[in-house]
């Protein structure tokens, strides 16, 4: 196995290509974790929600975390960090530019927010249908991608015995 | 339509997943890592290299450890378990660990592939022990 270090821009591209992520806010030193959508432009992450307790979180503390990642086996795989901060595309006129933006730069990635939008319609539970746009401005961004390296590359073709003797091939199997 | 997990069900989806994203706190705000872990007598089993998320749980031992299966927008559920971070310094506990981790993971992980090549590293093995959990899904 090899860990290399993305570089920025492979980071962004990432982050460009995907839109499910792991949020990360703190309240009186707890840390939290959500899955959340999103959409990247290169500068902030944005998203939507419904107000709830991470809202509140990040309201408090701004100082959030969005973990992204593509594992396709314990040997390929990529994972992107951003630290960055929360600021939230309230209803005020100096916001109205921002929020359409988010939501067109959502809207292009999927329809994913109006079915539960209009479930929550019909069930007449109007609080709940009270959105909140915010975005994430990306202050740092960092990955590491994992490859095999030429044994294990050579390796994965070939019996499991060539493996090295070390003291844990005791416990695993091998494969 | 959104469906709160019982604690039950909840567990259940903690014992079945093999990835989780491991919360913790570094300078005041957030960190997440992606682990490998298994989950047993209410606690996460993990282990790692040294590194940022280890020298900051053992600064501030609260974390909390996301799973979640996500088929579609609309389909979903996600499990959010709090704890704190417990390290194994008992050499048998910590064999009996790992063996149960490298059983579960057979493909070496890049913390065995360190060890495959340069000697006994200082592998950290360690646990969250689960105080609470809560589970939500969409179907």
């Amino acid at each position: 196995m090899i860990i290399h270090e993305m570089t920025s821009e492979e980071c962004h591209e990432f982050l460009r290509q995907t839109n499910i992520g792991r949020l990360g806010c703190t309240h009186d030193r707890q840390p939290y974790v959500v899955p959340i959508y999103f959409a990247s432009d290169g500068k902030h992450l944005y998203c939507f929600s419904t107000v709830g307790q991470k809202i509140e979180w990040m309201r408090a503390n701004p100082l959030v975390c969005l973990e992204v990642d593509e594992v396709v086996n314990h040997l390929h795989w990529k994972s992107v960090v951003v630290i960055g901060e929360y600021e939230e595309l309230g209803d005020a006129p100096t916001c109205v530019n921002a929020r359409e933006y988010a939501l067109e730069l959502l809207q292009k990635r999927a329809m994913w927010w109006q079915p539960a939008y209009v479930a929550t319609e019909h069930r007449g539970s109007r609080d709940a249908l009270t959105p909140v746009f915010y975005r994430i401005q990306i202050n740092q961004v960092t990955g590491h991608r994992g490859m095999p390296d030429s044994f294990e590359e050579a390796g994965s073709n070939a019996a499991a015995s060539i493996r090295p003797k070390a003291k844990w091939s005791l416990f695993s199997r091998g494969r | 339509m959104f469906v709160r997990l019982s604690e039950d069900e909840s567990r259940s989806v903690l014992r079945a997943a093999r990835v989780a994203r491991l919360g913790c706190i570094v300078d005041g705000g957030p960190y997440i890592v992606p682990i490998n872990y298994y989950f047993e007598d209410g606690c996460a089993h993990s282990h790692s290299l040294p590194g940022l998320k280890i020298s900051a749980l053992r600064e501030n031992p609260r974390a909390c450890v996301q799973v979640d299966d996500i088929e579609s927008d609309v389909r979903w559920q996600s499990v959010l378990a709090f704890g704190n971070y417990e390290e194994i310094t008992n050499p048998s506990e910590r064999k009996n660990i790992l063996g149960k981790l490298l059983n579960r993971f057979p493909m070496l992980t890049p913390v065995e592939a360190a060890i495959a090549r340069a000697g006994p590293p200082p592998v950290i093995v360690f646990r969250i022990r689960i105080e609470r959990v809560t589970g939500l899904a969409e179907e």
